[in-house]
């Protein structure tokens, strides 16, 4: 009997380590940009502080992969959460973004922000200080309002 | 006397109410039929066609009346009509709409390049004049 859980136990710890091998693509980091130079147009240090600490892991280029991240299969989780995040928004590149997209994306962040969508709830479990409480999700909806308002010229 | 009066105040409030509701009733019908009237002939023609048997409120898909609504899209606030407008430039952009599985069904439904410039050209043009 205990025999047979060894020899499951073993065969597991095989599994784990051979599926090691299999490469996860992580989506890479830009070695140019530090996070401290994303400057995201008009916002406060406030502001870019939430921005940094809740959402630049995954929407931007300047992921912070910790140990973890690059454990099978873990890295497969993370590797498709960071590249499908850095499409949907990437703040690495958001002044780039024209007019149009701009309004859209503002909308978008303060959709996600009210409904409680983003930072991505397994992330905040992981996490600790990243979910937003009341007073951050203010200042954030507060930046889209105005930002959005400058935009279209009213 | 008083009870007249309550009376004939009832009657009233009822009258009213069916107006009211023979008035929602028409609104609702007139969204029923989809009404693009708003749009450029050119651009209703494209819309109506290609998109608005999903992205209206008859559509089966209910992902799809949420992510775009044509027959209420211009009564929305001018920053959402943008937002809106940017994705629909994006999906033409990239050839996402009608969807995939739709047209290897139904080849017909694709949308020409043709067609789908005149749609392009006019969400950029209504989204820059929007945000001016
Ligand atoms: C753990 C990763 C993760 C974190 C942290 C995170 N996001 Fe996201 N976010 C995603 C992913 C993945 C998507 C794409 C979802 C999809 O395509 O279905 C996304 C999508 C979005 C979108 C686009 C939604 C749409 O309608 O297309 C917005 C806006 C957004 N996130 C804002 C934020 C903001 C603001 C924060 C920080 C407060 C944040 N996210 C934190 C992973 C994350
Ligand atoms: C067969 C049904 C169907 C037709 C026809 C169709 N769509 Fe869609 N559309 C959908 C569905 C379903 C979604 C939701 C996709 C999702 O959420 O993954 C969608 C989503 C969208 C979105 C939102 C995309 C986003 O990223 O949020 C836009 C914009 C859009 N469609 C534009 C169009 C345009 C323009 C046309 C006509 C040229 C069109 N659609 C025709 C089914 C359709």
């Amino acid at each position: 009997m205990k025999k047979k859980l060894y020899f499951s136990l073993a065969i597991l710890i095989a599994f784990l380590i051979v599926i090691q091998l299999i490469p996860s693509k992580l989506p890479v980091n830009s070695v140019v940009q530090l996070p401290e130079n994303i400057q995201v147009q008009n916002a406060s240090n406030e502001v870019m502080t939430i921005l940094k600490t809740s959402c630049f892991d995954c929407h931007s280029n300047q992921t912070d992969y910790r140990w973890y991240s690059h454990i099978v299969p873990v890295s497969w989780l993370i590797a498709r959460d960071v590249s499908k995040g850095r499409e949907a928004l990437n703040f690495s590149e958001w002044n780039t973004y024209n007019k149009r997209k701009l309004v859209r994306k503002l909308e978008d962040i303060k959709e996600q922000i009210t409904k409680k969508e983003m930072p991505m709830r397994i992330y905040t479990l992981i996490h600790p200080g990243t979910k937003l409480n009341e007073a951050q999700m203010l200042l954030i909806t507060d930046w889209t309002d105005q930002e959005t308002k400058k935009i279209m010229g009213q | 006397m008083k009870k007249r009066v309550v009376l004939i105040m009832g009657l009233a409030i009822v009258a009213v109410s069916f107006q009211c509701n023979a008035l929602t009733n028409r609104g609702s019908q007139d969204v029923k039929a989809g009404t693009t009237t708003e749009y450029p002939e050119a651009v209703k023609k494209v819309i109506d066609s290609k998109c608005l048997g999903c992205h209206s409120p008859e559509g089966r898909s209910d992902k799809a009346k949420e992510a775009l609504n044509w027959t209420t899209l211009m009564g929305l606030e001018k920053s959402s009509q943008v937002s809106k407008l940017d994705k629909v430039i994006e999906v033409l952009d990239k050839g996402d709409m009608p969807p995939k599985k739709m047209i290897e069904m139904h080849p017909e439904a694709k949308i020409s390049e043709a067609d789908s410039k005149i749609l392009k050209d006019w969400a950029v043009a209504t989204s820059d004049v929007l945000m001016k």
